[in-house]
């Protein structure tokens, strides 16, 4: 009798938490004008399908809450997300990049009285657009709601971008017990997985941007040197991307790197190289150069090693990398800006939009 | 036969509008077919822009239709409004041989007209045209709360399912009764 009873009272809890739990992360703020539409209990079933097919991913946990048929229709979709972002610092937050300019973050944190909150966005900036909802259900059980709703059967997650800023055994410990069967791409900064780039935002590693303002300088590169970040479960080789601000002029900069044993690969995205600077490249070094439509490349002599130092300059911007004579291959034939993901114009794919959103957030902060 | 070898061999003279004086190479003359609604109005398309529905091409294409017998015989969508099937029409005509645009914001903003006409795409099987539809209706809801999904799409709780389908189960056993008793009754 006894255990009758205690095992109701635990159904009871647990029911409730899980009402609760829901409530508060998936409750965004009321809307004063509502368009009703009474008519959609009266579509037949594959159309009501059709149109929650459309709905963002938290919409359509909204949705599964209102009844069980509304529930069943949205267990039956396959939701499929191609990026997913978790950061951990004194708070999580979890991006969901469902397409180009489809986001929506979730942020849990703990206020001073140890109430938890938790903020609805759409933006990938961290900037707390949504309604702060405080609950008394703990941290823990929050954040393991947000992984078991992305990790249903019916949900399948593309890549896992997980980023620590602060140690926190127990989301690390809910990450690896949920995201099975999901690739995980981890390092203590945020790592671009699809194109095996990390970027690396310390400070330590970008110029003095006081310094650079007094130089009026606008022109932002990143510089891409190798590095072994740490992946759980597997390792590899991914690089490093660091953004630096162009100080001087393209020749100068150029001047200077073929001088001296650099990094290996430069980008300025929207860069543009003026006829002058051209010009004045062409009368400084040995230049070899090469035009396939509208890229042109240019191929200078390193002094320092046996490298050349390839210089690729399309509408997209400026490509710089040091290559090995057997590497070149066919470089004339080339029709690609060689930006990857950090051009606009070539790769218009969801991770490179979610990356260059990212990027762009990272470094507007850094500005700022 | 296909619709486009219709459009070549037919003898129905060309529109006057679509072929321009300036194009060298002689135009191949657009097959038109007529389709009416409820209303038994009859509506003239191109069959260019009838391509744009799955349903009425597989019928052109299938079955033979030449373009004498479709204007003798209207292809009949006794289900669908007179207003709704112009409007469709008029869609069709408008987005005639060019690449869908990713919103449209010409529908209906009238509930039951969008209602009707999400009916009537998804009977035509207009795949571009029911995208539109559902993601206006999508839109409705987009970044609510489950309570504000609920009284927007009017979707009835779990309970008040519940009571709806005893009603209707007692309505149905009344029936079924006063149904025996009348039998019953008959025999005696």
């Amino acid at each position: 009798m006894f255990k009758r009873f205690r095992n109701f009272l635990r159904r009871v809890f647990r029911k409730n938490v899980i009402k609760e739990v829901d409530s508060v992360l998936y409750s965004p703020p009321k809307s004063q004008n509502l368009q009703f539409f009474e008519y959609y209990t009266r579509l037949p079933v594959e159309l009501q399908c059709e149109i929650v097919k459309i709905l963002d991913f938290l919409s359509k946990h909204c949705l599964r809450q209102c009844s069980k048929q509304a529930l069943e229709i949205v267990d039956s979709l396959h939701i499929h997300i191609p990026i997913v972002k978790i950061l951990v610092s004194n708070i999580l937050e979890v991006t969901i990049c469902e397409g180009a300019g489809q986001i929506s973050t979730i942020s849990v944190a703990k206020d001073s009285e140890k109430n938890v909150i938790v903020t609805r966005s759409t933006k990938i900036s961290k900037s707390i657009t949504g309604k702060i909802e405080s609950s008394q259900v703990s941290f823990e059980i929050i954040s393991e709601s947000i992984f078991k709703s992305l990790t249903k059967k019916n949900v399948t997650v593309g890549k896992l971008v997980v980023e620590f800023q602060n140690h926190m055994p127990i989301i690390l410990g809910l990450i690896i017990k949920y995201f099975k069967r999901t690739k995980i791409i981890t390092n203590c900064q945020t790592t671009y997985a699809k194109y095996e780039y990390s970027i690396s935002l310390d400070s330590s590693h970008i110029l003095d941007c006081s310094a650079l303002r007094s130089r009026n300088s606008k022109v932002l590169m990143f510089v891409v040197a190798p590095g072994h970040p740490y992946v759980p479960g597997r390792s590899f080789l991914l690089k490093t991307i660091r953004p630096v601000y162009l100080t001087d002029t393209i020749s100068e900069f150029l001047l200077r790197i073929t001088g001296r044993n650099y990094s290996n690969k430069f980008w300025f995205p929207n860069f543009k190289v003026t006829d002058q600077e051209l010009a004045h490249i062409l009368g400084k070094f040995p230049v070899q150069v090469f035009r396939n439509g509208k890229i042109q490349t240019l191929l200078i002599p390193l002094e320092t090693s046996e490298k050349r130092l390839l210089m690729r300059i399309s509408k997209c911007g400026v490509v710089l990398e040091k290559l090995n004579p057997e590497q070149l291959g066919n470089i004339d034939e080339s029709e690609e800006c060689g930006l990857e993901w950090m051009c606009r114009n070539c790769d218009k794919s969801e991770e490179s939009w979610f990356y260059i959103m990212d990027l762009e957030k990272k470094i507007g902060k850094i500005n700022q | 036969m296909s619709s486009t070898e219709q459009g070549t061999s037919s003898a129905a003279p060309a529109e006057p509008t679509t072929a321009p004086e300036s194009a060298a190479a002689p135009e191949v003359p657009e097959s038109f077919y007529y389709v009416h609604g409820k209303d038994k109005v009859v509506h003239k398309v191109s069959a260019g822009a009838l391509q744009h529905s799955a349903l009425i091409h597989g019928m052109i294409s299938n079955l033979g239709y030449t373009e004498e017998q479709a204007k003798a015989n209207p292809f009949p969508f006794e289900n669908i409004d007179g207003d709704i099937l112009q409007m469709v029409v008029d869609w069709c005509n408008q987005h005639k041989g060019k690449p869908t645009p990713p919103e449209d914001t010409n529908l209906p903003k009238q509930k039951e007209k969008l209602f009707d006409l999400v009916l009537a795409v998804n009977y035509l099987e207009i795949k571009e045209l029911l995208t539109y539809c559902c993601k206006q209706v999508a839109m409705m809801v987009k970044g609510k709360s489950p309570e504000e999904i609920r009284e927007i799409w009017m979707i009835p709780t779990d309970a008040e399912d519940e009571a709806a389908e005893k009603e209707a189960k007692k309505r149905a056993g009344k029936e079924a009764a006063g149904e025996t008793a009348a039998a019953a009754g008959d025999a005696k």
